[in-house]
């Protein structure tokens, strides 16, 4: 099981038409029950429903609106904090900051929610 | 001022005019794609956008350089020229989006969405090509 870090806003312009932030968290909530992996879905401002600040939808899932400071901060600061941190994101920029141990782009993942 | 650096300058003013455009068509067409996002974002993403306009101004400027050398030798009308240099530009290099979306840096972030299968792109992109190529013809 790992911890998987996701750029959402990211990972949603990654594809166009862009997908819908409702569907990215069900989508990405079922990848993470098939896969047994930890999602923490972290979006720049307001996660869908309003939401500033981190929620659990179910133990494998976890929303975060990151409020005033941005989402790419907010994964820089959370990465770190997970040994098996695996970090979607197709920003080299956050890839390089953050230094997860695993990378995914968002349309690879995208993909890979698909699947 | 010679006819070459005129020609170079309404290049540069013509990209200008493109990029301070762009929140118009992106409003519009409810796509947040940036010329000026994706070639500041290339190269640097603290000062971006003043990156993404002195690119895109030295761009237009090598742009009216051969607008000056093509009008020098074709004999047509030069307002009609430079827009149609400007659209056949478009036509031809719009396909390297593709590039742009495997390979971008900032792929995904603000102002650079996918291209490729992006027909709001697409338009937003023809429509200012033709704004450049007009201002281009207007003033070189």
């Amino acid at each position: 099981m790992a911890t998987v870090l996701i750029d959402a806003r990211n990972v949603i312009r990654s594809r166009w038409p862009n997908m819908p932030e409702r569907e990215l968290v069900d989508h990405a909530r079922a990848w993470a029950e098939r896969h047994g992996h930890h999602i923490v879905l972290v979006f720049d401002g307001t996660a869908p429903g309003g939401l500033v600040g981190a929620e659990e939808l179910d133990e494998r899932t976890t929303v975060v609106g990151s409020g005033a400071e941005s989402a790419d901060d907010w994964l820089i600061r959370a990465t770190p904090e997970h040994a098996d941190a695996w970090l979607v994101t197709s920003d080299r920029a956050l890839r390089h900051a953050a230094g997860a141990a695993r990378v995914t782009g968002g349309g690879a993942f995208l993909e890979e929610l698909e699947e | 001022m010679s006819g070459r650096a005129r020609s170079a300058a309404a290049g540069a003013v013509a990209a200008t005019v493109w990029g301070l455009a762009e929140p118009l068509d992106k409003r519009l067409l409810r796509c947040d794609y940036s010329d000026v996002a994706v070639l500041g974002k290339a190269v640097t993403r603290r000062h971006w956008r003043a990156a993404g306009f002195a690119i895109h101004a030295v761009n237009g400027a090598i742009f009216g350089l051969v607008f000056h050398e093509l009008r020098d030798r074709l004999r047509v009308d030069s307002r009609r020229l430079a827009l149609g240099l400007a659209l056949t530009e478009h036509a031809v290099l719009y396909p390297l989006g593709y590039f742009v979306d495997r390979h971008h840096p900032a792929r995904g972030e603000p102002g650079v969405p996918p291209l490729a299968t992006n027909p709001r792109a697409y338009v937003q992109a023809t429509w200012r090509h033709a704004l450049f190529g007009t201002v281009l013809g207007r003033l070189a």
